[in-house]
């Protein structure tokens, strides 16, 4: 399940910025220098995709593409 | 150059390779030198201000109080805004996704606004077109560069809008400022060429300088 979220987090990553090759540890403000449009973008793009809400509070807590696969799979998350 | 501390200085470069830090220190050392504000605290090895940060994560200087800055970065610009007092700014390229059409992204657009922003804002967007998205997200996010909130769970309760809502939606003509009162601050918008949308707050009208590639 962690590979099929972090290939589905890879995906929607180079959809909205271009940007390929992050792995469990990149950062997507430090490495990526991703901005907050990316970032609304890109939670827009989950919350359609897995049918979630991502309240505000959680998305600045998403630092790491690990942080985000942890995140999904604490909400239950079964299925790419 | 004549100048006084409560001019706003917009210093909009090209995103050569310097760091968005690297021209926000220049911008501020033409400020300081324009304004006669000495900069007696610079770090003796690389002759820059020391730059620390708010618990929220807006950059300061703490050497320097007279001093204040916002910076953003866009596309293949960056734009610094230098200033006596508080003050924030926000650059955005209108962008899309690969191989979308305008239909497609003023749809995500609408799906943003609906999901981010205040319902009044929600509704200007839904009724206009991309531009309208930009206008409204660069004032948000100048305003959450002012005040330092960053984007937290507030970031939908407060709007942006005029109350003559007409400023906004008229189509907007490149380097020609718009300017608006909102939540007791003022911003002032304009496109810098017609796909950059830029936004400035701040406390009361400054008289902007602006200059160009440092």
């Amino acid at each position: 399940m962690e590979e099929q979220l972090l290939e589905f987090v890879k995906d929607t990553i180079f959809q909205v910025t271009g940007q390929r090759g992050l792995d469990y540890e990149t950062d997507f403000v430090k490495d990526l220098g991703l901005t907050s449009f990316d970032v609304m973008n890109i939670v827009c793009i989950f919350e359609d995709h897995f049918d979630v809400d991502i309240p505000n509070r959680d998305v600045w807590k998403l630092r790491q593409v690990k942080d985000v696969i942890n995140y999904m799979i604490q909400r239950g998350i079964t299925q790419v | 150059m004549s100048s006084r501390s409560d001019d706003l200085y917009l210093v909009l470069s090209e995103a050569d390779g310097a760091s968005s830090e690297q021209k926000m220190q220049e911008a501020a050392r033409i400020f300081a030198k324009d304004c006669g504000i000495p900069l007696s605290n610079v770090d003796p090895k690389t002759g820059t201000l020391r730059v620390a940060r708010t618990i929220t994560g807006k950059p300061f200087f703490p050497d320097c109080a007279q001093i204040k800055f916002s910076v953003s970065h866009s596309g293949t610009y960056i734009i610094c805004a230098v200033s006596g007092s508080e003050v924030g700014v926000d650059l955005q390229q209108h962008t899309r996704m690969k191989g979308e059409t305008e239909e497609e992204a003023l749809c995500r657009f609408r799906k943003i606004a609906k999901r981010f922003f205040h319902e009044e804002e929600s509704q200007f967007v839904e009724n206009g077109n991309c531009d309208d998205f930009f206008k409204i997200w660069t004032a948000k996010e100048s305003y959450v560069k002012f005040t330092g909130q960053g984007m937290d769970s507030h970031y939908g309760d407060f709007s942006v809008m005029p109350e003559d809502r007409t400023l906004l939606s008229s189509r907007f003509v490149p380097n020609r400022p718009v300017q608006w009162d909102a939540m007791g601050l003022c911003f002032t918008q304009m496109l810098i060429e017609p796909d950059y949308t830029l936004c400035i707050c701040t406390r009361g009208k400054k008289n902007i300088v602006v200059l160009h590639n440092i």
